[in-house]
């Protein structure tokens, strides 16, 4: 291949050729986004005719995205032209670089015009007819010569002549003159770029351009896996393909290079469409390839529509989603009324470069009517975009424990360069939404059934077991003679609250758990049973037997049911009975008889007897 | 018969030959049936015709530019004489301006060739604005056929297209037309 010149090396130094691909190990942390098309152009091209092909190639995605933008599925679309000329047979040891295979052909013609003219007015005015070889103008001005008898054939001998060294150099891609590590540099560094910055790259080649995007993709796939790169070969001139191709049965340079390197060096023709004097060759990128005049008799396609097929192939392919999208935390237990805060993760992160813009769309799904709030209307929906990857589920306060939710969340974006348009799914959720449950939430009220004292102050406590909204009340009803406070049920943001005793009875104390909005998520109750015995008795002992006479201090305890406790001066160890105003203890030889907050004590057998009176 | 050769004459190389088919090949044409013409002949009756276009084949690579518009005159007249829409031919004209621009370019200046190539790829992405896709194309190598229509031409041409060998571009977009 064509040594570069010295203007090339120094562009190749300049965008660092010579990156190996796996140095972007680390790059491909990043979402992929956005494609790049790049165009390796033909035979014999000139650059003009690369950059032609180029916008042809985009015409074409245009027109099977039905749009006049450069979007691929709301993602940006940027194309580069990776070109190469063809070096000319004629390149010797002494000149090896400064003549293409046009110069060439135009040589051919030239010898050829003579032959047929000696007086040189058809080589000379009519030069510019060697450009009809192959992508030519398409008024086909070469036809005056094809027509005339007396040229006998000339122009059609000329495009076998001008066949013959475009298949020569061809061949000679593959041998003598085969791309170097100069020629090669300028694209690697591209593609290298192109990955780093997180792109879909589709490559597009066409004729010689195939000999070029082979090492093209070999040297970029270890970068971006196969999901990130796709090749659409176009009358490929190269023995091994990495995509999908096209080419025609009368594709002449094509079917020449095959009879130089072998029947089996050159895939099958897939499509087949008629002569046309547009292209005498029926090579064309443009003239063949991309036209909608051909129709393919294969296919009953035009040649155009086949290509255009295997693009959009190409490019859903590249379109699958590459990205996790998940939602933390996956799976929430909450109460009626409460809420969760969801974040929306997008793995790997998006390149920010290329990013516009980026938004959620959050959706709620399921039995419990969950709800997020609209922070512009202020009203409770179903589903909201945010732009912020986080939002906060409301349970609705109407669920009921076991009904669930299901959360899910689209990252749409817009891309730089994509004309505003619709945005698209990133990757969403739709498998592995976050599931919310509605739990039971359980109160429980504290002490437990207890005995107090008359006229006891008891401190009585709620703990809740579950997850607690904000916002919620506790609402205390008693039902008995004792007192909480005013007569009604007493409602309180704390979870307490004190019981006064009665004299006597049993009493019931229940709280209900509410939300904001009085729901009742939880009740607990207990009965207060109101010992007359319990409490704390000062007084002292008289003997007039000799047994202990002084103070004393009674605590007695409710041992359950009728069964009295005491402790003397704080030592326990000492049971009895009650019934009603009267009690007794060591097998009935120690008797008490109350009245209100006093009792008394005698115990006969040890002369003692005693008042005592309740603290 | 005057006026015409004087027309077909400002090509030198034509000359010749059209003075020959118009003066029917000299004494012999009074003897036998006429002969019949020769392709150059046929050729040249073509471009006198309009069949053909008629091209400066000056040995110059700029050929004449008497309005110095970047273009040769002969592209000019023939730009002109398109039934294309005045902005078609606009871009034309931009086209054959960014072609003939690279013709006298010194190809060892990589920023001369850098704005060169920048100036073709602006100028045919005018002509994909002009056109519709179908047509852009063809008018594009229709301008390049007809700049570069001697070998001189074709030399100074390939020796830009060498400057960009293994090079990579991305299309121009926005004002990409300069009228």
């Amino acid at each position: 291949m064509r040594k570069s010149s010295p203007l090339i090396s120094g562009l190749l130094v300049l965008m660092g050729a010579g990156f190996a691909p796996q140095l972007l190990s680390a790059q491909q942390a990043t979402c992929p986004l956005g494609f790049t098309v790049a165009f390796f152009n033909g035979v014999g091209n000139t650059y003009g005719n690369a950059v032609a092909s180029m916008h042809a190639t985009q015409a074409a995605i245009q027109e099977s995205q039905s749009t006049t933008n450069d979007v691929y599925d709301s993602e940006d679309v940027q194309y580069e032209v990776m070109y190469n000329t063809t070096a000319a047979q004629a390149a010797n040891a002494f000149d090896p670089v400064n003549t293409t295979i046009l110069q060439d052909v135009a040589e051919v013609f030239v010898q050829r015009a003579q032959e047929l003219d000696p007086t040189g007015t058809v080589g000379t005015n009519f030069f510019y007819m060697f450009w009809e070889w192959n992508e030519g103008a398409p008024q086909n001005y070469s036809n005056s010569l094809s027509n005339n008898s007396a040229t006998n054939n000339f122009f059609a001998n000329f495009v076998n002549a001008a066949v013959t060294a475009a298949v020569g150099a061809l061949a000679n891609l593959s041998g003598s003159q085969a791309p170097t590590a100069a020629d090669y540099g300028q694209q690697e560094a591209q593609l290298t770029a192109d990955a780093a910055a997180g792109r879909k790259l589709l490559l597009v080649a066409h004729s010689q351009g195939n000999l070029f995007v082979n090492h093209g993709y070999d040297f970029i796939l270890p970068a971006v896996s196969a999901a990130r790169v796709k090749v659409v070969h176009v009358a490929p001139a190269s023995v091994t393909l990495r995509g999908d191709y096209e080419l025609s049965t009368g594709d002449l340079v094509i079917n020449g290079l095959r009879l130089v390197n072998g029947f089996a060096s050159i895939v099958d023709p897939n499509i087949s469409p008629p002569f046309t004097s547009a292209d005498p060759t029926g090579h064309g990128y443009t003239e063949i390839y991309l036209s909608a005049a051909l129709t393919d008799s294969i296919t009953q396609s035009t040649d155009r529509a086949l290509l255009e097929q295997r693009f959009v192939a190409a490019l859903v392919a590249l379109d699958s989603q590459q990205c996790a999208m998940s939602i933390t935390p996956p799976t929430s237990t909450v109460s009626a009324g409460a809420q969760v805060t969801l974040n929306a993760i997008l793995t790997p992160p998006v390149n920010a470069a290329n990013l516009e813009s980026i938004t959620y769309k959050w959706s709620i799904s399921g039995t419990a009517g969950g709800t997020f709030s609209n922070p512009v209307l202020g009203n409770e929906v179903p589903s909201l975009t945010t732009t912020a990857p986080t939002i906060t589920y409301n349970a609705s306060s109407a669920a009921i424990s076991g009904q669930a939710d299901s959360v899910t969340v689209e990252v749409d974006i817009s891309t730089v360069n994509n004309n505003n348009s619709t945005t698209k799914a990133l990757a969403a959720t739709t498998t592995n939404p976050a599931q919310i449950t509605i739990g039971s939430l359980n109160a429980m009220l504290t002490p437990q059934n207890p005995t107090v004292a008359p006229g006891s102050v008891t401190p009585f406590s709620v703990t809740l077991q579950g997850t607690v909204p904000t916002g919620i009340s506790y609402v205390w009803t008693l039902v008995g003679t004792g007192s909480i406070g005013a007569g009604g049920p007493v409602t309180t943001t704390a979870a307490a609250i004190n019981y006064t005793a009665p004299n006597s009875g049993t009493d019931t104390l229940s709280v209900s758990v509410q939300d904001s909005g009085g729901k009742v998520l939880a009740t607990s109750s207990t009965t207060i049973t109101v010992n007359p015995w319990v409490g704390t008795w000062v007084g002292s002992l008289a003997s007039d037997c000799g047994y202990y006479a002084g103070p004393l201090t009674y605590t007695i305890t409710s041992g359950g049911g009728n069964v009295l406790e005491f402790a003397l001066d704080g030592f326990p160890g000492y049971s009895g009975t009650y019934t009603g105003n009267s009690a007794v203890a060591a097998n009935g030889e120690v008797v008490f008889t109350l009245s209100g907050n006093t009792f008394s004590v005698v115990e006969a057998d040890s002369c003692q007897s005693g008042t005592f009176t309740r603290q | 018969m005057k006026t015409r050769k004087a027309f077909v004459c400002s090509l030198p190389a034509a000359c010749s030959v059209l003075w020959l088919t118009a003066c029917g090949g000299g004494s012999s044409a009074s003897q036998g049936p006429p002969a019949p013409p020769t392709v150059a002949a046929s050729m040249m009756a073509l471009v006198a015709s309009g069949v053909l276009p008629t091209l400066d084949v000056t040995t110059s690579i700029t050929g004449t530019d008497a309005n110095n518009n970047g273009v040769r005159d002969d592209l000019d007249t023939l730009i002109a004489g398109q039934t294309d829409t005045p902005s078609q031919k606009a871009a034309l004209t931009q086209a054959a301006q960014s072609i003939q621009a690279t013709l006298t370019l010194n190809t060892g200046d990589a920023s001369a060739v850098a704005t060169a190539a920048t100036g073709m790829r602006k100028s045919i992405a005018c002509l994909y604005a002009q056109y519709d896709a179908a047509t852009a194309g063809g008018r594009f190598h229709w301008i390049q056929e007809m700049s570069i229509n001697t070998m001189p031409r074709l030399k100074a041409y390939d020796a830009f297209n060498i400057a960009m060998n293994n090079s990579v571009t991305h299309l121009e977009q926005g004002a990409v037309c300069n009228a």
